[in-house]
């Protein structure tokens, strides 16, 4: 049998690559969180005075709020050195070939217009702190389906709605990351789908973050119409730099009566990258929202995605994996709120740590009183690799009513040498028995995402696991 | 003057808004002496090392408010020990020679404002030690139990806790397994209704390969009842072989119910096994309608029910005479639901 060895890091030049830019072409606000530097991206993006006042105030609520103090270390993320806002002087398109060559170049790399080309209704592509391409197929456009940039629907006939949602999910009060995001958010995508649409193929937003130092707060606001029906996909990935780079974007989403949302994210920052991002969703009468999370990137990840069940038989459903190997803190989970009678949770994680990694699984599940009949389930599993690693499991339950059926199991456990053994004496090689078995109990999630998205995850678990043998 | 105390502190932190990452033991409407006596610095001085599972706050002040009895049971010796008669704050010191054996029983009943009970354990190899307490007073009043053990090689220390009375209750067991094969095991079961709380926090420390432990706590929320249950089997770089479990069953049978349950599994080692399993809820329709199809009515099967769930835990008692009295507790406190 071959002895375990180390490689410290995999290659990850599938992601971590960066073709050359002229500083020319590039528009970057100076380092730190200041007045005059919010004041400036409100210029900048030309904001309504709604939106100004709002980020001033956002701000004002960051300056105040303090860190928790639970969670991975972020003592290493200071706000002083992080560039909030870095833009492509150029203009965003709806067509690649508009689109500047070096930053299609990297979106190519990454396989997105193919993407589109083959399997999505619409893509939208941010690089730093805007969007550089938006499209949304004809055909889905003529159902009435709104898939646009964020600023652009601020302006136009969106601006009521959206005025009514931004950050009413996520208030800035919510936590000093929530608060840091109102301030000095820029970028992301708005989708609305009208009264009982379905949306056949997936939207899919990819962000992009190239800069060196630089922040991302991209702001994704879906309203899904009583009835409708949607699947929403979130990609993003980073070239790895010596210095921090946080993303602290935010998601709301607001699933009406009897519709449906699943939304799906494959996150691959880079190893430098600090992802404190807040997503949360709101659920009414007999509504469903789905939550597929992969989390393979960043060095510190606070990751729960939240969603409140406020309809009666509204329901939600969580799967996620997260793999954590060297230099890696990765806090992910989920959480939910009963507030309405016979609402459903699932939540179902797995976790895998290798390589030093720290892997933590941390959930709430809170019934109120008024969620009678109403049901709840977590599982967790966590899976070591090596003993120099952390697999931690931090879930809590608040149950505030007679009437409702909690359960709840978490088990921690290593690879069966029984299982390599005997994989090794059908003839396949001891790595590559640890990579299928690891494959395998990451199954649960990768059979929730549509075939191209599962072969690009057991693609980054293969990655993952060639450094562990 | 001592005021308010932070204790049960969760050893992993989690989010502020859930308010369980530790709670305040309010003592400022007691007064409080100092004993006379003092331990001997020898025996002070190897108790230090034992935490305890409510905390160092809790710790400290019963180290300067109690008068401490010291047992010790000699090598290959066994012992049994019978407490009732309880002062305001009281502390055990019980320390087990190689191959010794203890059972103490604390029955702790009554009217009392305050009663508050701290107990240490050191355990050398191949030694057992089983605290067994009992706690049946009068639905009023603050009562605290702060249990503490190091165990060595080979050695079971066994906690069987049964909470039925008291307004303010809380309980919080440390056992330190660093010896290897050393085990853990904790039972404990509760009935918490109108008024009364209870919050505990249970720890094992699997510090030493091969270790064991397994905590299942099981209880009843009547009407009006608060629990916040914290669990936590800890895995330690070293302790490779160790298998750790928590189970938790909680039945409801009435309304305005809070139940808080946070079961941490802290894992910093590759070759151990850890697993928790929770159920909550009231009985459902499926056992109800069982019940009735064998002549049982509603009420009389939920109070079966809430009867076997505590009972579980007091069939770990040997003394048939402290079973009987545990189970006319538990009825005479579900006869009123």
């Amino acid at each position: 049998m071959p002895d375990k060895s180390k490689i410290v890091e995999t290659d990850r030049s599938l992601y971590d690559f960066r073709y050359e830019e002229n500083a020319k072409d590039y528009h970057r606000e100076k380092s730190g969180i200041t007045r005059e530097i919010v004041e400036n991206i409100s210029k900048e993006k030309d904001d309504p005075e709604w939106m100004r006042e709002f980020r001033l105030h956002c701000l004002e609520i960051y300056n105040r709020t303090d860190m928790p103090d639970w969670g991975p270390d972020t003592s290493g993320l200071d706000m002083n050195q992080i560039a909030a806002y870095v833009r492509h002087k150029a203009k965003m398109q709806s067509d690649w070939e508009d689109v500047p060559e070096e930053i299609k170049n990297t979106f190519e790399r990454l396989g997105i217009p193919q993407a589109e080309r083959l399997s999505l209704a619409g893509v939208g592509a941010q690089y730093d702190s805007e969007l550089v391409y938006h499209n949304l197929r004809k055909e889905v456009a003529e159902t009435g389906v709104v898939y646009t940039d964020l600023e652009s629907a601020m302006k136009g006939e969106y601006e009521e709605m959206i005025k009514t949602h931004f950050m009413k999910l996520v208030p800035p009060t919510d936590h000093r990351y929530a608060a840091l995001h109102g301030a000095v958010w820029s970028g992301g995508s708005f989708v609305y789908v009208p009264k009982g649409v379905k949306v056949d193929i997936p939207l899919q937003s990819y962000f992009r973050l190239n800069a060196a130092g630089a922040g991302q707060f991209e702001h994704t606001l879906i309203i899904v119409d009583e009835g409708a029906d949607l699947h929403f996909i979130e990609g993003c990935s980073a070239p790895k730099y010596n210095v921090a780079n946080l993303h602290a974007g935010c998601v709301e989403l607001y699933v009406a009566k009897n519709a449906k949302l699943r939304y799906s994210t494959i996150e691959n920052w880079s190893k430098n990258m600090y992802n404190l991002n807040t997503k949360r969703a709101i659920v009414e009468e007999n509504g469903i929202m789905e939550w597929v999370s992969g989390s393979f990137g960043s060095h510190v990840s606070y990751l729960y995605p939240t969603t409140i069940l406020h309809g009666a038989n509204s329901k939600m459903e969580y799967t996620g994996i997260t793999f954590s190997g060297a230099g890696q803190d990765l806090d992910t989970g989920a959480k939910v709120i009963h507030q309405a009678p016979n609402t459903t949770s699932v939540m179902a994680s797995k976790s895998i740590a290798k390589d030093g990694g720290i892997g933590t699984f941390r959930s709430s599940v809170v019934i109120n009183s008024k969620a009678v009949n109403s049901k709840a389930s977590v599982s967790c599993d966590s899976l070591m690799l090596d003993s120099i690693s952390r697999a931690d499991t931090i879930p809590a339950m608040d149950i505030r009513t007679d009437k409702a059926d909690v359960g709840h199991e978490a088990r921690i456990g290593r690879i069966s040498d029984e299982a390599v053994y005997y994989l090794m004496s059908r003839g396949i090689k001891e790595a590559d028995a640890r990579a299928l078995i690891v494959s395998g109990f990451a199954d649960s999630v990768s059979k929730e995402l549509p075939l191209e998205y599962a072969v690009e995850m057991n693609n980054l678990i293969k990655l993952e696991m060639n450094g562990n043998m | 003057m001592v005021k308010e105390l932070k204790v049960n502190l969760l050893p992993a932190k989690t989010f502020r808004y859930l308010k369980v990452n530790d709670t305040k033991l309010d003592l400022s409407g007691f007064e409080f002496n100092k004993p006379e006596k003092r331990t001997a610095s020898k025996i002070k001085k190897a108790f230090d090392n034992v935490s305890t599972g409510m905390g160092k706050d809790l710790d400290t002040f019963v180290s300067e408010y109690a008068e401490k009895k010291f047992v010790r049971v000699t090598s290959g010796k066994e012992r049994k020990i019978y407490i009732s008669n309880l002062s305001q704050i009281n502390q055990y010191l019980f320390m087990v020679e190689t191959e010794g054996k203890l059972t103490v029983t604390i029955e702790n009943s009554g009217d009392k404002d305050l009663s508050g009970i701290s107990a240490k354990f050191i355990l050398a190899p191949n030694s057992k030690a089983k605290l067994i307490a009992v706690q049946t007073l009068k639905r009023k009043g603050t009562y605290f139990l702060d249990v503490g053990s190091n165990v060595a090689d080979n050695s079971v220390f066994e906690f069987v806790n049964v909470v039925l009375g008291g307004e303010k209750n809380y309980v919080g067991c440390n056992a330190s397994l660093s010896g290897e094969k050393s085990s853990f095991v904790c039972d404990t079961g509760y009935i918490c209704k109108e008024k009364q709380s209870l919050d505990i926090n249970y720890r094992a420390d699997q510090i030493a390969k091969k270790t064991q432990s397994r905590i299942n706590v099981s209880g009843v929320l009547g009407k009006g009842g608060s629990k916040t249950f914290r669990g936590t089997i800890d895995f330690k770089v070293g302790s490779s072989g160790s298998v750790g479990g928590e189970t938790e069953d909680v039945l409801t049978i009435g309304d305005e119910v809070i139940n808080k349950s946070v079961p941490l599994i802290l894992c910093g080692e590759e070759d151990v096994e850890g697993q928790h399993g929770a159920t909550i809820g009231s009985l459902s329709d499926e056992i109800l309608y069982y019940m009735n199809s064998r002549g049982i009515d509603k009420p009389t099967a939920i109070r079966m029910a809430a009867h076997a769930s505590v009972m579980r835990t007091a069939s770990g008692i040997d003394d048939k005479k402290l079973v009987a009295r545990i189970e006319k507790e538990i009825d005479k406190t579900v006869q009123s639901e």
